[in-house]
């Protein structure tokens, strides 16, 4: 089992508030994994880590290695813009443009330069029928995005990241503004990316955790208390504190 | 009880009241200036005033294209660009001050920089550069007011699928700041049509119809101007004002007009 | 909102008490026996039903905690652990309920001898004694006092296979097979019991460290 990505000794600063500490942990490829852990302890700070989205929020200082595919992807020379392209990212609240369905999905392969309209059709077909959001929308691509419902509108957003072909999908409590169908239907999809993608998670449900990930991490205080398989995780985890955690005596 | 439900009946019938009256106010001058002004109305005051309709036109056109394009990308730049400092603040605040300068001010600053400094001939396009500084201010503002409509979210989603920060200005951002944008500049040409202080010192005076923008001309507002300064300037006397205010008023209802199909055609275009 | 802790709480009550009901119900069977007391046996008779009732009651409630609360860690293996050992606590009971059958059908016509009554006293004590150490190990979630208790039991082994061993002509009155009956009842009951000690001890362990051991 490849790992798709290596942090070492990562620390971040938002100023002089030390929110990772000394963070080391390998991700596996083509499994999903799950970042828990209390509000404010870091789980998205570290996700955007990984598509250098820290990038955009001022006085942010990030110290250590971030290596994917065998670079560092935390200097400053990196080409951001490519990392971007092979590592997506789905946000909490669904947040597709303003445009058609059908521009939404090829908005990423537009902005690289893809003009042709055969090759465009059948990559917005591919990503959505892979999003699980064909059926519902092919009789109306050309329809305004925000007229879908919200899991509608975040499939459509999961359906945008694919269709960049990345090599990883990274996910901001994606459920969490939805309701528990549109919730399912996104979880059995991930089941089925798992097969060509990595995921990595951030999610507040427990449960939504246990069911979905091959691998958990938990996050306490900007630290890593724990990682290991999701199945011990939530069956006989070694630290108190992740048992503690999962059982729900806090947090 | 009973103090609260008088209450609330009081400013119900106060904003009523207020509303009528604020109707009533328009209508008297507008209704007004049009019974006047159309007594006056004929063929000959309407070609008489060819020359200043198309001064006034040219004014507006050159300030707009002057200004536009010198406010849109500042606005840009402050918001999308610019590190979010003090002095950014700095320049942010002295912008909105500028909102609310009286006008005789830009007409002195004008004045003494294009006209003493540089040394351009008193002219309709001296009068566009300083209306272009007029409304500069008021186009950055609400061109920064639209850009900040935009959800941050949006801007982060885009960037996060790989696309430059170059793209994601002109395919996110700005496409969906139209709508303030089109409030600016519709915003502008009603103080451009209207201004009188600021470029009365620097447009000269009517000297037959504009064959240049840089020979000194006036405009329906300049002109209407001089005739309630002095009434025996104009051939039909006061008189000639009411008509030509009423031109002033459907010049600036037409614009708005072409302004707003111009919005609804790039909201269709776009599809929302 | 009730927590889940208190929930488990009145759970472990129940159990407890089922733990108790099986001890007193083997206390009264091995008496019934012992002294052929055929009142004591039909009080064990009875008494089943209510253990049985426990069980069922038992189930219930860990089913719906485990719907509504969704448990995982130690949490769930507690849940596990109570249903198995309410099943074998069920199971014990029913064997009491067997020794005190023999009870009375021994009472009318005397079947067993006094050496294979002393023996069973014995054997008998051994089991309520560690019915009572394994109540206690598994409410203390005592760990290590589980692995002790498992070492005990070896103490019932050795006797019961003494008693295999012996003469059976020893053990019984007469030689029919009513009486070879009633004996085979007596020590396989005491032999399964062994069995389902082990498995209590056994849940102590598996809440304490989540292994599934064999012993």
């Amino acid at each position: 089992m490849e790992d798709i990505f290596t942090i070492r000794d990562l620390n971040l600063y938002y100023g002089k508030n030390h929110a990772l500490k000394n963070m080391d942990i390998a991700l596996k490829k083509n499994k999903v994994t799950a970042l828990i852990g209390p509000s404010g302890c870091g789980k998205s700070t570290f996700l955007r880590c990984l598509n250098r989205m820290n990038d955009l929020i001022e006085n942010c200082t990030i110290t250590g290695q971030i290596i994917y595919d065998n670079d560092n992807i935390n200097v400053e020379k990196y080409n951001v813009i490519e990392l971007r392209k092979k590592v997506g990212m789905v946000f909490q609240k669904p947040n597709p443009f303003p445009m058609s369905i059908y521009e939404n999905v090829i908005y990423g392969p537009k902005c690289q330069g893809l003009t042709d309209k055969a090759i465009l059709d059948e990559l917005v077909e591919d990503s959505l029928k892979k999003a699980a959001l064909w059926d519902e929308v092919k009789d109306r691509l050309n329809t305004s995005a925000l007229s879908l419902s919200g899991g509608q509108q975040q499939r459509l957003c999961i359906a945008r990241t694919i269709a960049m072909d990345p090599d990883v999908i990274l996910m901001d409590e994606p459920t969490s503004a939805l309701d528990p169908i549109s919730t399912k239907k996104i979880e059995e999809l991930m089941e089925t990316l798992k097969n060509n993608y990595t995921i990595v998670i951030v999610t507040h449900s427990m449960q939504q955790a246990a069911r979905i990930s091959d691998y958990t991490a938990f996050f306490l205080m900007g630290e890593i208390v724990e990682y290991d398989l999701t199945d011990i995780i939530f069956s006989n985890p070694a630290q108190q504190q992740t048992e503690d955690y999962v059982t729900g005596r806090f947090g | 009880m009973l103090n609260h439900k008088f209450g609330i009946n009081f400013v119900k019938y106060a904003m009523y009241l207020s509303l009528i009256l604020l109707i009533a106010f328009i209508a008297l001058i507008i209704g007004y200036i049009v019974l006047e002004g159309l007594a006056q109305l004929n063929l000959d005051l309407l070609i008489s005033s060819n020359p200043l309709i198309v001064s006034t036109l040219m004014l507006i056109g050159i300030a707009l294209i002057v200004a536009i394009p010198l406010g849109i990308f500042s606005a840009i730049y402050m918001q999308m660009y610019a590190k979010q400092g003090r002095i950014i603040s700095l320049i942010r605040f002295s912008i909105d001050s500028l909102t609310g300068i009286p006008s005789i001010i830009y007409g002195l600053f004008a004045l003494s920089f294009f006209i003493y400094y540089f040394g351009l001939n008193r002219s309709i396009f001296a009068a566009g550069l300083a209306m272009a500084i007029v409304i500069l201010p008021v186009l950055i503002k609400n061109t920064e007011e639209a850009i900040k409509t935009i959800e941050r979210s949006q801007i982060e989603a885009s960037l996060a699928l790989g696309a430059t920060k170059y793209d994601t200005v002109t395919k996110v951002v700005v496409p969906f700041c139209l709508d303030g944008i089109i409030n600016g500049v519709i915003l502008s040409i009603g103080r451009i049509i209207g201004e009188t202080a600021a470029i009365m010192f620097v447009i000269g005076t009517l000297n037959g119809f504009p064959t240049s923008i840089f020979e000194p001309s006036a405009t329906l507002a300049t002109h209407l101007y001089l005739i309630l300064q002095e009434p025996t300037y104009a051939q039909g006397g006061i008189q000639e004002a009411y008509s030509l205010a009423l031109i002033l008023l459907l010049i600036v209802i037409i614009l708005n007009v072409l302004v707003k199909f111009v919005e609804k055609y790039f909201k269709k275009k776009r599809g929302y | 909102m009730i927590m889940l802790d208190e929930v488990l709480d009145g759970i472990i009550v129940s159990l407890s008490e089922m733990f108790e009901k099986t001890t007193q119900a083997h206390r009264h069977a091995i008496q019934a026996l012992i002294q052929k007391d055929n009142k004591k046996a039909l009080i064990v008779l009875d008494g089943d039903e209510h253990i049985n009732q426990l069980e069922e009651q038992i189930n219930y409630d860990v089913m719906l905690a485990i719907a509504k609360y969704q448990p995982v860690a130690s949490d769930l293996r507690k849940l596990i652990a109570i249903i198995k050992v309410a099943n074998d606590l069920e199971r014990i009971g029913d064997y009491a309920k067997t020794i005190a059958k023999t009870a009375i059908l021994n009472c009318d016509e005397t079947f067993l001898n006094e050496t294979f009554l002393k023996n069973s006293l014995k054997m008998s004590n051994i089991v309520i004694d560690l019915l009572e150490k394994a109540r206690e190990a598994f409410i203390r979630q005592d760990v290590d006092y589980a692995y002790e208790i498992i070492q005990s039991e070896n103490q019932l082994g050795g006797l019961l296979r003494e008693t295999i061993a012996s003469n059976p002509f020893s053990l019984i009155k007469d030689d029919n097979v009513e009486s070879y009956m009633l004996l085979m009842g007596v020590l396989r009951t005491l032999e399964r019991s062994r069995g389902h000690l082990a498995n209590i001890c056994e849940a102590t362990i598996f809440i304490g460290n989540g292994k599934f051991v064999e012993l």
